[in-house]
């Protein structure tokens, strides 16, 4: 029994950090107005970029690097189009992740990659409590980055000047541009943001969970990490708590099989976390804390 | 779409002048100009781009374009196959422009394909009765498929404001496994007979009765689809355009406070609006199903919706300039598949189709960004405008 919870506990929280990169930086677009639809290819970017880096360099950490680099990239272009050329957010998000699942497929076939992974970090004494212990802190060492993530998120959002600022444009762009805050500017660094993370996570995936990269192995995750900020009621703890949800349900797809489990349909399992964030949303949507100007492009009026 | 609504900034503050209106339709004819020679040069961007990475992974990007163009309409019977492979895509395509235009961001097209041609296998599998009647309930099943599935989504908006497109795009991840769940049990859809021997997760093959019917023109074979989804992009782009009913559909897309206030009813136009999206989505999945794959499988959508949701924005959600976008992206992908023997991976085009997208957003930003300058320049020197 105690076997069985490690196991999926291991595995739930490995992917609860996999979201947590991507949802953190995805809380902080939409905090500032932005639905940032391309986060799928941000991670599918970084997890290119790690693996390959790590593959030609040896070194997982410059690999990590080259994956926030690609994700910045695709946070470059998303935010100068949709928050600088006015184009419409979720167009370019959609033509964005559709160009990076091409690019990325297009560039692996031609090359072959070996991919280290980054080392398992086991923290004496506390490892061993049961059923928790091996699961929070036996991780590979980047896994321990989310424990000082969100707090930094929270303060960077919730006690600085700028996420002040970056609160104020999604909620109220016309008064921040009235007060003096480059709406804009701002938009555009949430993304900026959220790309570096979204590669990160990525890179989290290629380097740490899997060792490898697969064509499409995002396949889907950055559309379940933005269900997670909308399920979260657009509220830093909600959102966390989102993401460890979504990544146990994920979890189960591959625990229960290793358990013994064998009674629930594959293709069941396999549905799952996309089915539980459809009813999450359905159940719990709360729009009334939603940023006021979510998704709509900023226009300054005279 | 709501910042191509903008009349107060096109307004000319000094429309005061006699020959206003001659000036205006100058401007007009000059901005139509710029924009055409916007497009050019942004889609010859993407293509250089194309063939850039082409070369860079060491293939030969004259050699590539030509196998694409002789793959998909110059070797025997090409374009007939690049004709049926472009309906599905433009059924998609003329059902994400009525969805965008109402301001519901549908992107879940490819879980609707995937249910139509579940519903049309459904029906074509196990009606009795003559084939052309099987045939045609089993492509009205499709489109009715396709639209409860879009309707879920339109449901969870309309009920509890579940963005749609969240919503839609969740359900386009359940429906594959839907799909795979039931042709992988023998109570159910999978396919028993002998020449599935090794139980592969697929339906039986449909019989030749129901399948749909084809003709022959210039010694290319077509099938009656590639007229039908002709039809219906005409039809949508004359009720989008020019009926009440569009008026109401882009009304609600501009400004639902708006729309509500002329006395449109957003749940059932907005709510109609995205079923048909639905409805047009499955439709595709069902005439590829009963045209050109026979049986079901999980991947039977195999990214026609994708490519559709691609077509409609790079046709800037006009029904009408959908028809030849889509015939390009049919070129791409049916050229993409003979790419093989070239060396060079046919995800190419799949770059090229990406890439066009954002060629294609980039005129119209740049002309509300020059448009927005003008308009600055203007308020702050008034006296400039009347001479």
């Amino acid at each position: 029994m105690i076997d069985e919870v490690e196991t999926i506990m291991g595995s739930g929280i490995r992917l609860s950090n996999l979201l947590l990169f991507a949802v953190l930086g995805e809380y902080v677009a939409e905090r500032a107005g932005t639905i940032n639809i391309s986060l799928e290819g941000m991670m599918l970017g970084g997890a290119y970029a790690a693996a390959l880096g790590t593959s030609e360099t040896g070194s997982p950490v410059v690999g990590i690097l080259c994956g926030m680099v690609a994700g910045l990239l695709v946070a470059f272009a998303q935010a100068h189009l949709s928050h600088n050329l006015d184009a419409n957010q979720f167009v370019v998000g959609i033509a964005l992740s559709t160009l990076v699942l091409g690019l990325t497929t297009f560039l692996f076939i031609e090359i072959d990659m070996v991919v280290t992974r980054i080392g398992v970090l086991e923290i004496p004494l506390i490892s061993s409590i049961p059923m928790i212990g091996q699961a929070l802190f036996a991780q590979r060492w980047l896994g321990y980055v989310t424990f000082g993530l969100v707090p930094a998120v929270w303060w960077l959002v919730h006690r600085t000047n700028w996420g002040l600022e970056i609160r104020s444009v999604g909620e109220n762009p016309t008064a921040a541009d009235a007060s003096g805050v480059p709406v804009l500017k701002r938009r555009r660094q949430a993304i900026y943001l959220s790309g570096a993370l979204g590669g990160l996570s990525g890179a989290y995936l290629a380097v740490s969970l899997v060792g490898a990269f697969s064509q499409n192995m995002t396949a889907g995750k950055g559309f379940i990490a933005i269900s997670a900020v909308l399920f979260g009621g657009w509220r830093l703890k909600g959102v966390v708590g989102g993401a460890i949800l979504f990544g146990f349900a994920d979890a189960l797809r591959v625990a229960l099989p290793a358990i013994g489990v064998k009674d629930v349909p594959g293709p069941f399992l396999d549905s799952f976390p996309f089915l539980l964030a459809l009813i999450g949303l359905l159940v719990f949507a709360n729009q009334a804390k939603k940023p006021a100007a979510l998704a709509q492009p900023f226009v300054r009026r005279s | 779409m709501t910042q191509t609504l903008e009349p107060e900034t096109r307004e000319d503050p000094g429309s005061s002048t006699k020959d206003v209106g001659s000036a205006q339709e100058e401007r007009k004819l000059q901005r139509a100009g710029i924009q055409i020679g916007l497009f050019a040069a942004f889609f010859s961007v993407a293509l250089a781009v194309s063939a850039a990475l082409v070369y860079a992974v060491g293939g030969s990007p004259t050699e590539v374009l030509d196998t694409l163009i002789d793959g998909s309409l110059l070797i025997d019977g090409a374009w007939g196959r690049t004709l049926i492979d472009t309906v599905p895509m433009l059924l998609v395509a003329v059902g994400v422009v009525v969805a965008f235009r109402c301001g519901l961001y549908n992107i879940g097209q490819e879980g609707q394909v995937a249910i139509g041609a579940l519903f049309a296998v459904v029906v074509a599998l196990e009606m009795p009765g003559p084939g052309a009647l099987v045939m045609a309930m089993a492509l009205m099943a499709s489109a009715l498929g396709g639209g409860l599935w879009a309707g879920v989504a339109a449901g969870a908006y309309f009920w509890r404001r579940v963005d749609v497109l969240i919503g839609t795009l969740l359900l386009t991840f359940i429906a594959p496994k839907i799909i795979l769940y039931l042709t992988s049990k023998e109570s159910l859809l999978l396919d028993v007979s002998g020449s599935n021997s090794r139980r592969a997760s697929q339906s039986e093959q449909l019989s030749d009765g129901v399948r749909l019917t084809e003709f022959d023109l210039f010694n290319n074979t077509l099938n009656i689809a590639v007229i039908g989804a002709v039809l219906i992009a005409f039809v949508t782009w004359y009720l989008l355009s020019r009926s009440v009913l569009g008026l109401h559909i882009r009304t609600l897309g501009l400004n639902e406070r708006m729309a509500q206030r002329v006395g449109v009813r957003p749940g059932l136009v907005g709510g109609g609006a995205l079923m048909f999206s639905g409805a047009t989505a499955g439709l595709a999945g069902g005439v590829f199903l009963l045209g050109s794959a026979f049986r079901l499988q999980d991947r039977i959508a195999n990214d026609f919706g994708w490519q559709g949701l691609l077509v409609a924005l790079v046709a800037r959600l006009n029904a009408f300039a959908v028809i030849p976008v889509a015939f390009f992206f049919g070129v791409t992908r049916r050229g993409g598949s003979s790419l093989r023997a070239t060396g060079v991976s046919s995800t190419i085009t799949e770059i090229i189709q990406a890439l066009f997208v954002i060629a294609a957003l980039l005129p119209a930003a740049i002309m509300i960004i020059r448009d927005r300058r003008r308009d600055l320049r203007l308020a702050a020197t008034p006296s400039e405008v009347t001479k």
